[in-house]
């Protein structure tokens, strides 16, 4: 069913809503929350919790040409937390060792205040993302958006691991410094 | 945990950006293509010194010139190449493409990107019926109903709708391209617009080479609410004030009720409320939609 639709049946609170959203994107989504996530018991909840969240927040949204889009935020902001909140999926330390990585592009150590006026943020890395050509575009964003493995990246594009680390180094240092320009210091 | 925090900021990337990044990579670097292209190369030659059907089965798909000159039509739509703007001449009005920007890897097109993901319907709304072929294909202005203006190769089904003549929309046939449809537009509804007092403003998504929206964190003075926005399809062109044809902003969020601002001593600009949000919340903010018709042709 085309996603306009689907959207149009959550907002007539149609209960089917949810089993067409499932049947379209329940794997992609499922799968999506496993690659944070690494158990799939777990993995099957964040994806129940997508469509709960998705039913709550359609209305007032209508994500009809970002429906995808739209469920996986959602999806990964949930198994995030989960990765947090639950220890046993010791997740934890991958998080660390990817927020480490994206700690690299902050200019300015202990300048969180200034850095994280959110909307402007997220602004200027979108404007970033903007200057990438898609190849990089998409490699920066399975890393720091999807949180795949390097392994997993280097053999979506068919690159070598020491090529993938590379290419995340210099965008790393590229949104670095791309954020000191637009004033993102102490 | 700062690190962290932009992990999580990340989560407002635009969605457009999101779903290129999870579709299966289109122009990978595998060493087995270099192969798989010098074959390939090896059998066109082989089936050309082989007869003459080959030849004769290419001449089935209308293939434009421009394509066929460099190459693209045999290697697939990723090694396509162009800047023109592909539009089709459909009873005497041009329509433009707001498709797959993939067609034009490096045109260097603003906003190509997310006419990837906006558009690429895989079905065609409700009231469109065939109106023929896609009759040729040209680099040069379409100068005959049916005719296409591109730098690649097409074919495929127009569909046109009495209730929405501003919109018309192709189901592809092409052989690097095809089950989808692809939605063509009027100039008239080549950017979203909002309706008031007579005068079209543009807002949120931005035409072909159109800059993106100004946001401002405050209003301007003289500025006051005037009523919410009502959507009325994409298609459609508003006629009665607060309506608008544009569908959501760039989180994927409705225009639907957005509060709409106006200064009567000036009609340059109208401003929309637009709400950015992150982790921690939203903060209001608001778009500055400048005119984009003073009057309709």
């Amino acid at each position: 069913m085309e996603d306009a639709r689907i959207v149009d049946l959550y907002l007539l609170r149609d209960e089917s809503a949810i089993r067409q959203t499932a049947e379209k994107y329940g794997g992609r989504l499922r799968a999506l929350s496993f690659g944070m996530v690494k158990d799939w018991q777990t993995a099957e909840e964040c994806e129940n919790d997508t469509y709960t969240q998705a039913w709550n927040a359609i209305p007032p949204h209508e994500p009809r040409e970002y429906f995808y889009p739209f469920l996986a935020r959602i999806t990964r902001h949930i198994s995030l937390n989960c990765c947090r909140d639950r220890s046993r999926l010791k997740r934890r330390a991958y998080l660390c060792e990817l927020s480490e990585e994206m700690e690299q592009c902050l200019p300015a150590p202990g300048d969180t205040e200034s850095l994280l006026e959110g909307l402007a943020l997220a602004e200027a890395i979108n404007t970033f993302l903007g200057t990438l050509n898609e190849g990089k575009r998409n490699i920066f964003l399975r890393r720091y958006w999807y949180l795949d493995s390097v392994p997993d990246i280097a053999q979506r594009f068919g690159m070598s691991h020491s090529s993938v680390k590379t290419t995340l180094l210099r965008l790393r240092r590229q949104l670095r410094a791309y954020l000191e320009k637009e004033g993102y210091t102490l | 945990m700062r690190g962290e925090d932009l992990l999580e900021a990340m989560a407002l990337v635009d969605p457009a950006y999101i779903a290129a990044a999870d579709e299966a990579p289109s122009v990978g670097k595998r060493r087995w293509r270099k192969w798989a292209g010098a074959a390939a190369c090896l059998c066109l030659l082989a089936a050309g010194a082989l007869g003459f059907w080959y030849a004769e089965s290419r001449e089935i798909l209308p293939v434009g010139d421009a394509a066929s000159e460099d190459g693209a039509a045999a290697d697939g739509c990723d090694s396509l190449s162009s800047d023109i703007r592909p539009a089709l001449l459909v009873d005497g009005t041009l329509f433009y493409w707001t498709g797959p920007a993939m067609a034009i890897v490096g045109a260097d097109i603003p906003g190509a990107m997310v006419s990837t993901i906006a558009t690429g319907d895989t079905c065609l709304p409700e009231g469109y019926k065939p109106y023929g072929e896609i009759i040729s294909v040209t680099t040069d202005p379409a100068a005959k109903d049916g005719e296409l203006t591109a730098g690649f190769s097409a074919s495929g089904t127009i569909y046109t709708s009495e209730a929405t003549p501003e919109a018309v929309y192709v189901r592809m046939t092409t052989d690097w391209f095809t089950h989808h449809y692809i939605r063509f537009v009027s100039a008239q509804l080549d950017s979203s617009c909002l309706r008031w007092q007579g005068r079209d403003y543009r807002i949120g998504q931005s035409a072909w080479n159109s800059p993106a929206l100004l946001w401002l964190e405050e209003l301007p003075e003289g500025y006051a609410a005037v009523g919410q926005l009502h959507y009325v399809g994409r298609d459609i062109l508003p006629e009665e004030d607060l309506e608008t044809n544009g569908t959501s902003d760039g989180y994927g969020y409705s225009l639907e009720g957005r509060e709409v601002y106006v200064n009567p001593d000036d009609p340059e600009y109208v401003y929309v409320l637009a709400p950015r949000y992150w982790r921690g919340g939203q903060t209001d903010g608001y778009w500055q939609c400048p005119l984009w018709a003073a009057e309709r042709e």
